[in-house]
């Protein structure tokens, strides 16, 4: 039931608390879920400028990621930060 | 503390501690590093790999360390060249202590990585860095409790005033020597460790343990399908019953926890660090707003930062000449008064006189009435880079440079090639494919270097008088839409099979740079491109000397260099151009701005007229574009070849080559229809 309120993060407005619940292409799941990007981590978008990459805040670390990239990326939103 | 650097009585290194630095980057690693080494550092290349090996000596009490700087990295999958070298020289080549850098105001983020150097089984010790800036954001870790949680020491260092630097190398020396390792177990959970246990029974340990890897370490890899360990396991064993062994293993992990195993070891890894985390870390109230965020709102906002940037990319090349412009001509000024002193003592044996002042003079002169210009770039690019602003710009152009197949990080060399394509070619080393190292590499020179941009405002100052300016530009602003179209051009051509690399990149909190690191960032960089760009165009100037002044006694036009002129003159003819052309471009293979002196040189012996009555207008201009976009120098070649490999410094001369043609010819026709 859940999977309603699923988006790719880069759908989600600046300052939104989400977690990842999959991602949508393959090649590069593993490289971001080393990042601290995986499913189940709660993620911070401190910037979407609605074009151009995201500046994501994961475990404490500030990541820009491509906006390709970033459409892979399933969320919802966080219940509490 | 002088010597703490180096023991002299111990230079045999027969009793060295070899130590590797590993850590996330912007985990303050190379901070501790310049600490550790101080003046003796050393940089060369990783084999095979374009990664660079930052290697440096320590002393304490008369112990004797050998420091290696690893490439800061997340993890040790071996994805990208920095994980691929940092494990194989952790696995491969067995340091005696790892010192691991960890940052203490992202403990859970770093511990990903520390938990896995654990698991090769190496001595290490931990140093918990930057605690002052945690402290500062009320982030407070019980080092002891994490030190007894792991079994190996942890001493909080802070990198950039050397707080704890002694205290971590008398730990590494007890470390390595009483071989301390840590005794932590990440818990995969049962099936996960059924399965590892089952593949370890089956492999041939002693073949294992002869690639390097712990068995148990080894194992687990062959679980998570991971490429290098794979493909060790093809080159020691063959028999059908490991191969079975592994296949049932994956199967029957596959069926229960679906196809990615690998994601799995490392979400275990991460809960693992989370639980860490909690016991050993007590936050203190949120602090205020921090510092980063407020200069994030106004730098990566979409217009402003934009226009912030080329409000910092014009100071940066407005001070790069300023300040360097008056150095570069007092070289010149120095140059010219030895030139005399020289012609005054050798006067009487006019060929050696020639030699020394025309060839060695003159060529040395070349790269160091540049290098003023060359060492302020580098001055401010070490600035922008430890302030954490560079990042930034990769975030504020990835959008452009996406549309051309290119991430934003690819922006940077293609910035740096205004000033020289040199460094602009060595920068391309921090890009992740090779595919969008190639296309930059192949198409950042097109983009007029300041050399160039010099060439350009003469000719177009004898040619086009007070339209002078406006041409010049406009030829430049052709070479920026060219460098855009040919990046396009290959990443759909030559690279249509790979996808472009998306940008991934850690956006570090701003940090004052340093004095000292930006000195030592800028020393490195110089003296890189002093080997690669002085040798080269010594030896070219030397070679073209020879040329144009043989046989002895003859013009220009008679000398060696003349007949070579004339008889390629019919390649440029179609152009409108003839052969004192000829002799020009390939003068300007070395570095552009002999262009101008071979000019000067042919129009004074020659007796040809005036420089501006050569070619018509139209032919002129055709003969800019050539200038600005074929073979960029010689040592840019140089700087290719050692970051691409001989092929591709070959296609770069080929393709640039034709491409200057095709744009001159099409110049030369048009333009003469209306000039």
């Amino acid at each position: 039931m859940k999977t309603d309120y699923t988006k790719p993060i880069s759908d989600f407005r600046n300052g939104a608390f989400v977690v990842v619940r999959s991602f949508g292409c393959c090649s590069y799941k593993k490289r971001l879920t080393d990042l601290g990007i995986g499913v189940g981590s709660t993620i911070k978008v401190i910037r979407n400028n609605g074009s151009g990459p995201l500046l994501l805040m994961a475990k404490g670390i500030r990541f820009a990621i491509g906006r390709v990239l970033a459409e892979e990326i399933i969320c919802e939103e966080a219940q509490e930060q | 503390m002088n010597n703490r650097n180096l023991c002299l009585d111990l230079a045999t290194g027969k009793n060295r501690i070899r130590v590797a630095l590993a850590g996330n980057p912007n985990s303050g690693k190379t901070s501790i590093f310049n600490a550790l080494t101080g003046s003796t550092q050393y940089v060369g290349n990783w084999p095979g790999v374009t990664v660079e090996k930052k290697s440096g000596r320590a002393c304490y009490k008369g112990q004797d360390f050998e420091i290696i700087d690893l490439p800061g990295t997340y993890s040790l999958s071996a994805f990208t060249d920095d994980e691929v070298v940092a494990r194989n020289y952790l696995v491969k080549e067995k340091p005696d202590v790892v010192v691991n850098v960890v940052d203490a105001t992202a403990l859970e983020h770093s511990l990903f990585l520390t938990l896995q150097i654990l698991e090769l089984g190496l001595p290490t010790v931990i140093a918990l860095n930057m605690s002052d800036e945690a402290e500062k954001q009320n982030i407070y870790i019980d080092a002891e409790k994490l030190s007894k949680m792991l079994g190996i020491p942890v001493i909080k260092t802070v990198g950039l005033t050397g707080k704890g630097i002694i205290e971590l190398l008398s730990n590494a020396k007890d470390v390595a020597e009483k071989k301390i390792k840590s005794k932590y177990q990440v818990d995969y959970g049962k099936d996960i460790e059924l399965s590892t246990k089952k593949i370890e029974n089956a492999l041939n340990k002693s073949e294992v343990l002869r690639t390097g890897y712990p068995v148990h370490f080894f194992a687990h890899k062959v679980l998570e399908n991971d490429a290098q360990v794979a493909a060790e396991l093809e080159s020691i064993e063959h028999s059908e019953e490991i191969h079975t062994a592994v296949q049932k293993e994956l199967a029957w992990l596959k069926s229960i926890y679906g196809n990615d195993i690998d994601i799995l070891v490392a979400d275990k890894l991460y809960s693992c660090a989370n639980g860490i985390t909690r016991s050993v870390v007590s936050r203190g109230k949120q602090s205020r707003i921090h510092f980063t965020e407020v200069l994030d709102s106004i730098l990566l906002s979409r217009f402003f930062g934009v226009l912030m940037f080329l409000a910092v990319l014009w100071g940066v090349f407005q001070m790069t000449f300023v300040i360097g412009n008056p150095i570069a001509e007092l070289i010149g000024l120095g140059l010219s008064k030895l030139g005399e002193l020289v012609s005054l003592g050798l006067g009487g044996i006019p060929w050696l006189n020639s030699l020394i002042v025309d060839g060695i003079i003159n060529g040395v002169g070349g790269v160091l009435t540049f290098f003023p210009n060359i060492f302020i770039l580098f001055v401010f690019l070490s600035i922008l880079e430890d302030s954490g602003y560079m990042a930034r710009v990769a975030f504020l152009m990835d959008n452009i440079m996406s549309r051309i197949g290119l991430s934003g990080k690819a922006f940077v060399p293609y910035v740096i090639s205004f000033g020289c394509s040199v460094p602009a070619v060595m920068a391309t080393r921090t890009l992740e494919s090779k595919r969008e190292r190639i296309i930059t590499i192949l198409t950042a020179p097109l983009v007029s270097c300041s050399s160039r941009m010099e060439v350009m405002v003469f000719l177009a100052g004898l040619y086009f008088g007070v339209h002078a300016g406006s041409v010049a530009w406009g030829i430049t602003a052709f070479g920026i839409l060219l460098a855009i179209g040919m990046a396009k051009f290959f990443s759909v051509t030559l690279f249509k099979q790979d996808k472009p690399t998306p940008l991934i990149i850690e956006l570090p909190p701003y940090r004052a740079p340093t004095i000292r690191s930006v000195l030592i960032h800028t020393w490195d960089r110089s003296k890189h491109f002093i080997k690669k760009a002085g040798g080269v165009i010594l030896v070219g100037s030397l070679a073209f000397w020879a040329l144009s002044s043989l046989p002895w006694g003859t013009t220009i036009e008679g000398s060696f260099i003349g007949k070579i002129g004339h008889s390629l003159e019919f390649l440029v003819a179609p152009l409108g151009l003839d052969w004192k052309a000829v002799i020009a471009l390939l003068f300007g293979f070395i570095a552009k701005e002999v262009v101008i002196s071979v000019f000067n040189q042919i129009s004074c012996t020659c007796n040809v007229g005036q420089i501006c009555d050569w070619f018509t207008p139209s032919a002129a201009i055709g003969f800019m574009l050539f200038l600005n976009l074929y073979t960029p120098c010689l040592a840019t070649i140089a700087a290719t070849k050692a970051e691409a490999g001989w092929k591709w410094a070959l296609f770069q001369i080929a393709y640039s080559l034709m491409l200057a043609w095709l744009v001159a010819f099409a110049a030369y026709r048009i333009g003469g229809l209306f000039l």
